[in-house]
């Protein structure tokens, strides 16, 4: 004879035993990933020291706020040229030759160089004109100069 | 042999059927050809333009066109790919690309993939907001009309695929957008919520309401916060290139936390299947595949929306043994042992008989499989049925008297062939509606015939070229009238019968009485209206009849199915596509729960207990003596309850106590059980009886297989983690098994099912590598994995190959009379499931219908004068029900519906009594007189305002685009290009 019924009474798990579940669970879990756990802990030690642990604990939990702040900053008209330009920016890059530029670069850094070593005070208009004779400026004006025809054709 | 044509594309040829559409064509060369609004699923729409192609030097849009003549085709030049693109610029005015923060951006939106692959860097015009608000008046979807491209999917589907007739584009309008009904809300409309524009949507213009802001990674912000990074975005990435880089990224992250399982739908026996969409427990959607088999892209309301029961507070979560008034919450080992002691108590003491087992059609057809041999191994009680005995048992009888198998003749395809079908008893739409949605469609586009015989005008009924409304459970009279007068005319098919048809002469004279006169007498259908439909059915070449609980459910459930079986043996339709008998299944696995075994009479696949042949070949493979008289059916069992001889029941998944007939018959013989275990995911009213529960766990909790209608065999893979420590069916057999001293050891169903297909030849075959995804396997599966989508093909399950037509009789067993005055029918709706343990735990669906009312005709409530709301108290020789009126025209005269869906004071079953169908038991839950008491006269109506019974449905065919190509601001891109030189 059994009338229907439909109270429960819940399993009281004591909190203890949850808990000791739950460890086992875990430590399991460490053991198994014991490298990746050290060395998670090594970069966390590593961010901590350089103080921007607390920075990003902040950050977190504040995301939807700085998120807000930040989206709607940019969207001021202040920034609207700053992102059109850093989007062209990027864009400029991808067109470089960069080949080429290194060539260009190369022979700069050189010329940097002698410039920093050079004790000279200083060159009069005839110097200039006999500097031109040094096979080394004559090559540097002659580069420089097509250069600039080069870019005046686009023009 | 078919000529083909040659077709020249992009220089290379390709051969095409003739009348084949040339999209089609293009996408067998595996090249990128842009085709936005185009949906294999649904055919052409033509609403985006951007397939356009030149032919014979002519643009076009390739998705309009058909190959007849050979042609010279090309997609890439420039002015085509100017045309597309001047299409896709079209579609960027109208849709905001903010993919990163978009819920649709899961790798299959086909702007962005369209966008992407076409390279298009930069729109020529900018995005224009349509100045229209988002509606999210409805309860599972939002329409954000800002993002509609205007493609027209979603009305094609709810046009002419769900055929609900409730989506359109308004052309006509300045701004044109998508409309439900007549312009109203969503909510206010007569969307049925069926998900499929959801599903066919090609961007986030129409989003399932779980995905909103869970989906992605940032796509939980504020509306005005989300709006700034929308534009953040665009200002920051300066052409689709790097936009797409980085929200292809995003989607590719979304992988990893949105897991997408297949699974097979745990409601109706259409076995509709399809991904569903987790993040963590969350079940952010449902997504039905086009390789699905019964399905396709359709779902309805349940299907689409209807899963929070499984993440219900209400779950059972640990083993609860009875303790005086309550019950104690145990450990597993603790409930299994005390179980075991107690099976073997009850044993010992009064033998194997005196146990009973009840399986669940909503358990898979490996746990269906191990109750049975848990009842015949370890018991040794045959005693062991399913919840078929309430509903389809007696069409399979009416089956394997006549044809030999008992299930569907072919598939879900072969319905929607039919030249003609026609549905008795069925409230198709409802009950089945996607299987209904297939007819509708083929009714409304291909020109099928459909007859609905029912009590009550519902949807279906509705739309049905003749509706007609026998006297209840008079059904075997026409049905035998019709086939008489079709003999008597000599329309028969003599050649089928001669060939493939036993017993026509004997048959024929059992049909003397049922003169067209005796029909129209007792049907009250016209003997004019007789002739007509009989002359209408030998007229068609291919007929189908479904039918399902207005059929079975009477004291002649299994002689009215032997009648629609012996109707067409006469007209011999069978054994072709097209033709054929469909009782429709009515839960998830109700045909496999019955295949698989749990059955008195039957081994899984249909084989005697009887035969000595078949036990001694399920005694070797259990190495157990096994009984060989047949048990009991779950009728008996209750029976036997209350005469002593039955003393323990172990029910899995079946509220027997709110389901079976006499609900009131049924739990007295609870209280008087020794012991009983119930097997459920809640504290359903069944297991409130209960000595011991076990928690279960629902389908997406496990793997295994269901059985639909169509005899389909589908694979289910776990979506979810069980909740607590509930556990799968299988699971806990298996270690009940074990605790009563056996030693099973499945590692996962598979190995059940290899075991039932080594035993069982209906299913030699059947094995999880067959089964994998989406593929599936009808019934019988030959041993090389052959299936059997069209039985009969090469004759009948018997000795000569032929069929068997079975004389019948018939004597009107119910009626109404002048105590009790009213007939009550009864039967589902559409946002419920039965007793509602499942579909009662989802907000939307209880928004949608909250309480179960009682439908009562015009003139029935003016007679009575009662008005809508009215409260009254229905009152049969079993027991009584109070309600709430609805009045309707779906129901005539004196005959009152009465939704099964509540398990309160108005369940029917505290109506129905102990009658039931002669053959199987199936209790006679269609035939209650009742007499009427009113409690109050008008009050709230039970239906509310939003319920999509009160919309305005607007029936078009597709979505109309003429009337997009005679607007005045349109321009075909082709000739735009054109004109632009």
């Amino acid at each position: 004879m059994a009338d229907p019924i439909s109270k429960i009474k819940r399993m009281e798990i004591p909190e203890e035993l949850i808990h000791e579940k739950d460890l086992t669970e875990v430590s399991k879990k460490v053991s198994e990933n014991k490298e990746a756990i050290l060395k998670g802990i090594d970069l966390l030690a590593a961010i901590n020291e350089s103080e921007a642990l607390d920075t990003i604990n902040a950050l977190v939990k504040h995301r939807k706020e700085a998120l807000e702040n930040i989206v709607q900053e940019l969207n001021k008209p202040g920034y609207s040229a700053t992102l059109e330009n850093l989007s062209d920016l990027f864009l400029f890059l991808g067109q470089l030759n960069v080949d080429e530029l290194f060539y260009f670069t190369d022979k700069l850094n050189h010329g940097m160089k002698e410039a920093r070593a050079s004790n000279e005070d200083g060159t009069s208009y005839m110097g200039l004109i006999g500097a031109l004779k040094d096979p080394d400026i004559n090559r540097s004006i002659t580069l420089l100069l097509s250069f600039l025809r080069g870019m005046g054709k686009e023009l | 042999m078919q000529e083909h044509i040659v077709v020249t594309i992009n220089g290379s040829e390709y051969l095409a059927e003739p009348g084949q559409n040339l999209l089609d064509l293009i996408n067998t060369t595996d090249e990128f050809f842009p085709q936005i609004c185009y949906n294999e699923s649904l055919g052409p729409v033509q609403t985006c333009d951007t397939c356009m192609v030149e032919v014979d030097g002519e643009i076009i849009r390739a998705c309009g066109t058909k190959v007849t003549t050979a042609i010279e085709v090309n997609t890439v030049i420039e002015t085509t790919k100017k045309a597309q693109k001047e299409a896709l610029d079209r579609i960027l005015e109208n849709h905001e690309l903010y993919c990163t923060v978009c819920d649709y951006n899961n790798g299959t939106c086909e702007i962005h993939n369209t966008v992407a692959e076409f390279g298009l860097e930069h729109q020529s015009r900018p995005f224009q907001s349509k100045s229209y608000e988002e509606d999210h008046s409805g309860s599972f979807y939002r329409y954000d009309p800002d993002q509609c491209i205007l493609c027209g999917r979603c009305v094609e589907v709810c046009q002419d695929v769900q055929v609900n007739e409730t989506l359109l584009i308004d052309w006509e309008r300045e701004q044109p957008r998508v409309i439900w009904d007549n312009d109203v809300p969503i909510d206010q409309s007569s969307c049925v919520s069926c998900g499929q524009c959801v599903t066919v949507c090609p961007c986030n213009a129409l989003m399932e309401k779980p995905m909103l802001g869970e989906a992605g990674f940032m796509t939980d912000q504020s509306p005005g916060l989300l709006r700034s990074m929308i534009d953040l975005t665009k200002k920051t990435e300066s052409g689709y290139g790097p936009l797409f880089a980085i929200s292809d990224t995003e989607a590719s992250m979304r992988e990893e936390r949105i897991e997408k399982t297949k699974t097979v739908c745990t409601y109706c026996g259409v076995g509709c299947t399809f991904d569903v969409w987790t993040k963590d427990r969350k079940i952010l959607k449902v997504e039905p595949q086009k390789d699905s088999p019964a399905n396709g892209i359709s779902s309805c309301i349940k299907g689409k929306f209807g899963w929070d029961y499984v993440n219900s507070e209400e779950r059972l979560t640990q083993p609860l043994i009875r303790k005086d008034d309550h019950f104690v919450e145990v450990e597993w080992e603790e409930a299994l042992t005390y179980v075991a002691k107690r099976f073997n108590e009850i044993k010992a003491e009064k033998g194997a008989d005196a146990l009973g087992f009840i399986s669940s059609s909503k358990a898979t057809n490996e746990e269906s499989y191990l109750m049975q041999k848990l009842s015949r191994q370890i018991i040794g009680t045959n005693n062991v049925d399913n919840c078929s005995r309430y509903c389809q048992a007696p069409a399979t009888k009416g089956l394997f008297r006549t044809v030999g198998h008992g299930g569907d003749s072919g598939s879900i395809d072969d319905i929607a062939e039919a030249e003609m079908v026609i549905t008795i008893g069925s409230n198709t739409a409802e009950s089945h509606p996607v299987l209904a949605s297939r007819i509708k469609r083929s009714q409304k586009l291909f020109g099928q015939k459909l007859f609905v015989f029912d009590l009550r005008k519902h949807e279906m009924g509705q739309r049905a070229d003749r509706f007609v409304q026998p006297k209840s459970g008079t059904d075997l009279v026409w049905l035998s009238a019709i086939t008489k007068y079709i003999i008597d005319q000599g329309l028969e098919n003599h050649t089928f019968i001669d060939k493939w048809v036993n017993g026509f002469d004997e048959y024929k004279e059992s049909l003397n009485k049922f003169t067209l006169e005796y029909a129209e007498e007792l049907t009250g259908i016209s003997r004019e209206e007789l002739i007509e439909i009989a002359t209408e059915i030998v007229n068609v070449e291919r007929l189908a009849i479904c039918w399902a609980m207005g059929v079975t459910q009477h004291q002649l459930g299994s002689d009215t199915s032997t009648a629609i079986s012996n109707l067409l043996l006469i007209t011999g339709n069978y054994m072709r596509n097209g033709t054929g008998a469909y009782p429709l299944r009515g839960h998830n696995n109700v045909q496999g729960c019955s295949d698989f075994g749990s059955m008195p009479n039957f081994f899984p696949g249909y084989e005697e207990v009887a035969d000595e042949a078949v036990r001694k070949r399920y005694e070797k493979a259990w190495n157990a003596e096994l009984p060989e008289a047949p048990g009991k059916d779950n009728h008996e069992m209750i029976k036997a309850i209350h005469e002593g001889e039955l003393n323990s029941l172990f029910v899995i998944g079946e509220d027997t106590g709110i389901v079976d007939a006499n609900i009131n018959y049924v739990t007295a013989a609870f209280e008087k059980l020794d012991f009983f275990v119930v097997q459920d995911l809640f504290l359903t009213h069944t297991a409130q009886y209960a000595d011991v529960i076990l928690p279960a766990v629902p389908s997406l909790e496990k793997d295994g297989t269901f059985t639909n209608t169509e005899r389909r065999i589908q694979r289910l893979y776990k979506a979810l983690e069980p909740v607590g420590e509930s556990k799968p069916d299988w699971v806990i057999l298996q270690e009940l098994a074990n605790a009563l001293g056996h030693d099973w050891s499945y590692f996962h169903p598979s190995e059940i099912m290899d075991e039932s297909a080594s035993l069982a030849p209906l299913f030699a075959g059947v094995s999880y590598d067959l089964l994998e995804g989406y593929n599936s396997l009808q019934w019988p599966v030959a041993a090389d994995g052959t299936d059997t989508p069209l039985l009969f093909s090469d004759g009948f399950p018997f000795e000569d190959n032929k069929a068997k037509l079975y004389p019948l009789h018939y004597q009107l067993m119910y009626d109404t009379n002048d105590e009790y005055d009213l007939h009550v029918n009864n039967g589902r709706v559409l946002e419920h499931f039965h007793e509602g343990n499942m579909t009662f735990k989802s907000p939307g669906l209880l928004r949608e219908m909250p309480t179960s009312f009682i439908e009562i005709s015009p003139e029935l409530a003016e007679e009575r004068g009662i008005k809508e709301g009215a409260e009254i108290k229905l009152i049969s020789e079993a027991g009584e029900a109070t309600g709430i009126v609805h009045v309707t025209d779906r129901v005539s005269g004196k005959e009152l519906y009465l939704p099964l869906n509540s398990n309160g004071k108005s369940a029917v079953n505290y109506l129905t009594d102990n009658r039931v169908d002669k053959d199987t038991n199936t209790p006679a839950y269609k035939e209650i007189a009742v007499k009427m008491e009113v409690i109050k006269k008008k009050g709230k109506s039970p239906l509310l305002g939003h319920n999509h019974r009160r919309g305005n449905r607007q029936p078009q065919i597709g979505v109309l685009v003429e009337n997009k190509w005679d607007r005045k601001d349109y321009i075909f891109p082709g000739n735009q290009v054109k004109q632009d030189g």
